[in-house]
């Protein structure tokens, strides 16, 4: 295939951000791989090595999972009530978040959940509870902060799936006797299918990937592995150490949501033709 | 093709643009002409009282122009422009300072260069040998016990082991092992054993804090918030934080020295290798050693001029920060920075190890 020059130049910006990008991730990728006396693996030795690090990777995976089932199992509902209602009103509210910065919300998080926050207070001033409830600087408050982040992501993958299910095959199997449970999941969820992996999948990765709302909503305990490798980056400038935590990470990603990807592939098979 | 027609209107616009453009033109042609200073700073009030207190009072004094661009962190913006320098200036904690150096990226201060370095006691410069400095020392504030006034009575934080008492627990706050490797543990080895190198004891004290903490702190603002609406009662934290609050009016949270004395923090001036106009970066340090904007400088942020010829109204300090300047000076203790930077990474490693495995 031949480009033409306008074409050639129309991809010159694409090329710059790709070359500009990549030369960043090859950079960090060769830091991490070359020790001082040539090719090592002494970062990524050092790596497994640290209970902490290793601690804190164990940890990051077992988030983004919590996080992302949550996310899922919140955004199904809100999806089908968006679809049903049809009015784009409701979807712009859900999307409204995404226009304020993650940290903006993270901030109003903290005075919600706080120890002096609204709840503890609404708490307190009822007299149900004496002292504050811990609600953030722990796993819960990451939780929190982290599933209000990601839902409008989950919502908007399985809503576009959800929306495309032809509504006759659920009034077909209303009619032939079904109940509503039987519907659900014998024709709803499989369809939905792609959409739920969809939406499992890009969570999991905006989690493993989060900084600012661990930072902020948990404690030292709750470090995410993207901090830690903010730390190694910006304030000791251990780069090695940076470049093989991220490489593991990603890595480590790739396989975590392999199984789902899978599972993509083979609901998409099982489907009828039309949606294949 | 018409030709260029100058007409009256024509003209008079060109006249009025030129006129407006002149006062651009004029800075940026002296600007070429005799340089420019591009500071690396800190944002918020380090960048403003720079700027206010040195900066535009060089500019109207020398003709330089004088920029400051406002960085998350000074070293990073440093390191990750080492290769083509863009700041010809930068603000820094002497540990900080002496890593700089150390990686190649700053220039030796030559002390004949600045003789208004002989005003500054000796035991604070950061020296690299008998005529050489990593940057120029301009003004130090301290690290102290800042604690809220509604949640906490200062008799009940006379101590340090306060933020490890149990009445405390869930109710103080803590840095994260990044910055306790600079501050905290050096100064609770020293505090604990007398000697800041017996680092297993500050790392014990430490992880006793952590411990007691309702979270580690991940930037100012966060510990600033927590401060102010008492979720953390107490703090080893940086006095001048209370300064810039009593200035705006908030005076719930404030700061005292506990008997066991404080850390003191010392900030200096850099001048990356090869930047840009480095004779006119030398102009502006030895501006920045003389009393006069480090007199300014206290009024805004607290930072207390190293200079001893600098006139401080003790009286304001003292409202600010309940003591004067001579009885700041005598309980603050200057740690060996040289050694703390040497073994912050390998330090920071090991409080990490204790720290973030859940307890």
């Amino acid at each position: 295939m031949r480009l033409s020059r306008a074409a050639f130049l129309l991809l010159l910006p694409v090329l710059g951000m790709i070359l500009s990008l990549g030369t960043g991730v090859f950079a960090l990728i060769e830091q991490s791989f070359v020790g001082a006396d040539g090719l090592s693996l002494k970062a990524f030795q050092a790596f497994v090595s640290r209970r902490e690090a290793m601690s804190v990777f164990l940890y990051t995976h077992q988030m983004a999972l919590l996080v992302s089932a949550i996310c899922v199992v919140v955004s199904f509902p809100l999806a089908v009530f968006l679809v049903r209602k049809q009015n784009q009103a409701y979807v712009l509210l859900i999307m409204m978040p995404l226009l304020v910065s993650i940290v903006v919300r993270t901030y109003g998080w903290m005075v919600i959940l706080g120890p002096r926050g609204l709840i503890n207070a609404a708490l307190m001033g009822a007299g149900i509870t004496t002292a504050p409830i811990r609600l953030m600087f722990n796993t819960t408050g990451v939780v929190i902060g982290l599933v209000h982040i990601y839902i409008p992501f989950a919502t908007l993958s399985i809503l576009t799936v959800y929306s495309k299910i032809d509504r006759s095959l659920v009034d077909g199997a209303a009619a032939l006797g079904a109940g509503p449970w039987r519907v659900f999941s014998r024709i709803i969820l499989p369809l939905a299918m792609p959409g739920v992996i969809a939406a499992a999948s890009i969570v999991y990765l905006l989690t493993i990937g989060a900084v600012v709302t661990p930072l902020l909503l948990g404690s030292i305990q709750q470090m995410m592995l993207g901090s830690m490798i903010y730390d190694q980056m910006l304030v000791t400038f251990d780069f090695p150490s940076a470049g093989s935590a991220a490489i593991i990470l990603t890595l480590s990603a790739a396989l975590a949501i392999l199984p789902l990807q899978l599972a993509d592939r083979w609901v998409t098979r099982k489907l009828p033709a039309e949606r294949s | 093709m018409r030709g260029f027609e100058l007409s009256r209107r024509r003209f008079a616009g060109l006249a009025a643009t030129s006129a407006l453009a002149m006062p651009y033109v004029s800075t940026t042609a002296l600007g070429a002409a005799s340089g420019e200073i591009i500071m690396a700073n800190f944002g918020g009030g380090p960048a403003a009282s720079f700027r206010n207190a040195y900066g535009l009072p060089f500019q109207e004094e020398t003709g330089i122009k004088f920029r400051v661009i406002e960085v998350p962190s000074t070293e990073t913006a440093l390191i990750s422009s080492a290769s083509a320098p863009q700041y010809n200036s930068s603000y820094h904690s002497f540990a900080g300072a002496m890593r700089l150096y150390k990686m190649g990226i700053t220039e030796a201060i030559a002390i004949d260069d600045y003789p208004e370095l002989a005003d500054i006691p000796e035991k604070f410069l950061p020296k690299i040998d008998d005529k050489h400095l990593v940057g120029l020392p301009v003004h130090f504030g301290f690290y102290g016990m800042c604690y809220n006034r509604d949640f906490a009575k200062a008799e009940e934080l006379k101590s340090w082991n306060a933020l490890i008492s149990p009445k405390f627990k869930q109710r103080v706050s803590a840095t994260r092992p990044t910055f306790a490797s600079l501050y905290d543990v050096p100064w609770y080895s020293y505090m604990l054993t007398g000697d800041q190198k017996k680092l297993d004891a500050g790392i014990a004290q430490y992880r006793k804090v952590i411990a007691n903490s309702v979270t580690a702190y991940t930037s100012m603002a966060q510990n600033n918030q927590l401060l102010e609406r008492g979720e953390a009662v107490a703090s080893a934290y940086y006095a001048s934080t209370v300064w810039t609050k009593k200035r705006e009016g908030i005076n719930n949270v404030d700061v005292l020295i506990p008997e066991e004395g404080a850390l003191m923090l010392p900030y200096v001036l850099v001048i990356p290798k090869n930047c840009p106009w480095p004779e006119a970066a030398r102009k502006f340090l030895a501006y920045a050693s003389t009393p006069a904007p480090a007199e300014r400088a206290l009024e805004g942020t607290g930072s207390l001029p190293f200079n001893t010829k600098a006139k401080v109204d003790d009286a304001m300090i003292k409202a600010r920060f309940n003591y004067t300047l001579p009885d700041l000076v005598k309980q603050l203790y200057s740690p060996d920075w040289a050694f703390v930077e040497a073994t912050r990474l390998d330090l920071i490693k090991r409080l990490e190890a204790e720290v973030l495995m859940p307890q």
